[in-house]
């Protein structure tokens, strides 16, 4: 993908489309399912202004609340991972000059397998476990919360990896 | 003043952080009010409309389990007519068994003139709606129907289906209602056991009124709390409301025990009842309108506040 943001535009309406008329009714082993819509927040490009991200995390979120009548949960939930990818993309990054960087889009190719999968892990773990956390609102049942995050984003990671796999190969 | 500007400059992304996570947070805890509000209720009608869609898209390939799940309740249905059938030739004293005229609680009116009262706890009437987006996987679950204020659906309204108890109409807008069905921990619903006969008989009549809550996880169980624990019950023993709440009408089926142990340090059990509707596969649904509820309500908030 290109730092279009017409594309960004087309991608984010495809990705709630696609999270709100058929991933949320997946429910694997009864209660978890997968969030692929946190993607767009993994694709954006290291040169956006760290208030739009941001934003576009609070927008895509808030868009997800509105349409699953789930008050503020996907909103803290993605507005935390854009928080997070804006600090931990630059770790991330190969070891090149600022100039270089500012052309980043992250992907297999541009951070490398490893990195790429790394960075993934990181984001689609923060936002699940928020999600899920706020959604319960408590820790009491720590472990069955965990077992829900864990099952979740490993499903969620599943369809990311594998989409930007064969975009690669592509 | 220059020192406030660098602040800003300095920590502004951080701030604004702070206040997209503090509206998000705010949102969470204000969770009712959300649902109510006009802006949800004028984006829901857009979103509903793709619900709509791919609604009308996918019942095409439920159609095989729909028409069997119909066919099944028409036999129950008629099972029902033949039940009531005998029950009025029985009365009627047709079949020579014996004669019993049937007296209703007679009210007369000042104005002299009597009228023959039904009992106003079944005064319902029902309208049919259909699913078009409903979920099981969250702890808050929603249920949207394809009826809303224009076709007479209300707030507070009770949902039901073939299979039984389905929830509580929560939010209504011009075409589309939302229900909170069973499958949310905020929803709590007013049961009681049927026991055997024998049993009752045996005991005389006992109180065995409990509520109904879903703990999160699987859509297909729910857990009964404030059952005593000197009430004889076991597994197998069916769920139906109680019609204590304003909500249901009385007797409608909820689902049936699965297992049940004494809850830890009190008198009371712990019941782990199979909910007999098959949310993760709701279709069509009923919704009910209590017509004497605003009465009820009145009644009864009348009496609390006289006595304080």
């Amino acid at each position: 993908m290109n730092a279009n943001p017409l594309r960004y535009l087309l991608f984010f309406v495809v990705l709630v489309l696609v999270q709100v008329l058929t991933l949320n009714n997946v429910h694997l082993f009864g209660y978890a399912s997968p969030y692929l819509y946190i993607w767009f927040i993994i694709l954006l490009p290291y040169a956006t202004p760290r208030y739009l991200t941001l934003f576009l995390g609070f927008l895509l979120g808030a868009i997800l609340d509105l349409m699953n009548a789930t008050p503020g949960i996907h909103a803290f939930a993605t507005t935390l991972a854009a928080g997070v990818s804006i600090l931990a993309l630059p770790y991330f990054m190969p070891h090149e000059d600022e100039r270089d960087r500012v052309h980043i889009i992250p992907s297999m190719r541009s951070l490398g397998i490893g990195a790429f999968v790394k960075y993934s892990v990181l984001i689609v773990f923060v936002h699940h476990f928020a999600l899920y956390a706020i959604e319960a609102f408590s820790f009491n049942h720590f472990f069955h919360l965990f077992f829900r995050v864990i099952v979740s984003t490993l499903f969620t990671l599943l369809l990311i990896l594998s989409l930007e796999y064969f975009k690669m190969k592509r | 003043m220059r020192s406030l500007v660098d602040f800003f400059i300095k920590y502004g992304i951080i701030l604004f952080f702070l206040l997209l996570e503090g509206i998000s947070f705010f949102l969470v805890v204000k969770n009712n009010y959300f649902q109510r509000s006009s802006f949800y209720t004028s984006f829901a009608e857009v979103s509903n409309r793709l619900f709509l869609i791919r609604e009308g898209v996918s019942s095409y390939f439920r159609l095989g389990s729909t028409n069997e799940q119909l066919a099944q309740e028409n036999v129950e249905l008629r099972n029902r007519v033949f039940e009531l059938q005998n029950q009025v030739q029985m009365l009627k004293g047709g079949n020579g068994l014996r004669t019993v005229t049937i007296e209703y609680p007679q009210v007369l009116s000042a104005d002299s003139d009597s009228i023959k009262r039904k009992d106003p706890k079944l005064e319902f009437t029902c309208f049919s709606a259909r699913v078009i987006n409903n979920t099981t996987g969250h702890l808050q679950n929603y249920i949207t129907l394809n009826r809303g204020y224009s076709d007479g659906i209300r707030e507070d309204m009770s949902v039901i289906s073939a299979g039984g108890v389905v929830g509580v109409v929560m939010a209504v807008s011009d075409h589309f209602s939302i229900v909170m069905p069973v499958l949310n921990s905020k929803m709590q619903v007013s049961c009681k056991i049927l026991a055997d006969k024998k049993v009752q008989e045996s005991l005389g009549n006992i109180k065995d009124i409990g509520s109904l809550v879903w703990p999160g996880g699987n859509p297909e169980y729910a857990t009964m709390t404030n059952v005593p624990r000197h009430v004889p019950i076991k597994k197998g023993d069916i769920v139906v409301t109680s019609g204590y709440s304003d909500f249901f009408p009385e007797g409608i089926r909820v689902g049936s025990i699965e297992e049940f142990h004494p809850a830890e340090d009190d008198n009371y059990f712990d019941i782990k009842v199979r909910l007999s509707v098959k949310f993760s596969a709701l279709e069509y649904v009923e919704v009910l309108n209590y017509k004497n509820r605003a009465e009820q309500a009145a009644l009864e908030a009348k009496t609390r506040t006289e006595e304080k």
